[in-house]
């Protein structure tokens, strides 16, 4: 299968450039990013195109402050907005945990804050196995490789609404106090054909590229 | 696919207690396996087949079962409680 495109494929909304995809096409760097922002990639794959699905994708915090407010991650979503006020989303958040300061992975309803989540470690590159099945939402979390050494598994019960974009790097953008979050994810393997799916909403969007590039 | 209860496992808190076990017993058993594939104890194609016939049939069992346990728990009112005394 093949992996996202963040550089080519995704809109970048960043206006003080504190996300990036210039690593690798593949990857998001998230430099001293700070809260109470509204950050992120989205890319608009059509109405309910995301029904149940399993998503494959990888995270890695380097540094955060002891502060349960530094939030950043990827969500699955049927609006665009920043973390907080989004209430219709399958959200995978990593946020820094004090003493010690950790790297915590949580999944979460916001529609009703049901959640779970995993208190991981800096430093170590997590990789995640989505799945979104009706109304039960699970993460599996590895480590080693992907699908290697399973070191729990997070589940919690959202809605089963079909949703639109995808958000990578998306933050908090609820207006609290600064805090920043330096990390990147990667490697977002969405399990479908052809990267960006094949609906006639994308084929569309694939189309007004080539008219624009000719 | 079900979890089978013993029969005295009968209370949400009991099968929330004995499905968070049958997950972490899963996990072991699926990182035995997956050790047992990068010692080429096994072959992808037996790896491939545990996790599509093995560990994920049975993950999704017990996430179902932790998922409604949990629910149960939480509308429990089990508890005469004087929120005087918390």
């Amino acid at each position: 299968m093949a992996l996202e495109d963040f550089k080519n494929d995704y809109i970048e909304l960043d206006p003080a450039a504190y996300i990036n995809a210039d690593t690798a096409n593949t990857r998001v760097d998230f430099v001293n990013m700070i809260t109470n922002a509204e950050i992120y990639f989205s890319k608009d794959f059509g109405a309910a195109h995301f029904g149940n699905y399993t998503h494959f994708i990888e995270f890695y915090l380097d540094a955060a402050p002891g502060s349960s407010a530094s939030l950043c991650g990827y969500a699955v979503a049927g609006d665009l907005e920043g973390i907080g006020p989004q209430l219709d989303a399958f959200q995978v958040h990593w946020q820094g945990e004090s003493a010690p300061v950790t790297q915590r992975i949580y999944i979460q309803d916001p529609s009703d804050e049901s959640d779970d989540h995993y208190n991981g470690a800096l430093d170590t590159l997590y990789y995640l196995k989505v799945i979104r099945n009706g109304t039960t939402w699970s993460v599996e979390i590895y480590t080693g490789g992907k699908e290697d050494t399973l070191v729990d598994t997070i589940a919690t019960t959202g809605t089963a609404t079909a949703f639109r974009y995808i958000q990578a790097g998306q933050n908090n953008n609820t207006g609290g106090s600064n805090r920043d979050i330096t990390g990147y994810m990667q490697n977002l393997d969405l399990q479908e054909a052809a990267p960006g799916g094949t609906d006639s909403t994308v084929l569309l969007q694939h189309m007004a590229r080539l008219r624009r590039s000719a | 696919m079900a979890i089978e209860y013993p029969q005295d496992c009968t209370t949400p808190a009991e099968r929330t207690e004995y499905s968070y076990r049958a997950q972490e017993l899963l996990r072991l058993d699926h990182n035995t396996k997956s050790q047992d594939f990068k010692d080429s104890k096994i072959s992808k194609s037996e790896w491939d087949t545990y996790k599509a016939d093995t560990f994920e049939p049975k993950q999704a069992t017990v996430i179902g079962e932790i998922l409604k346990q949990r629910a149960l728990l939480k509308a429990s009112t089990k508890w005469n409680i004087d929120i005087g005394d918390i």
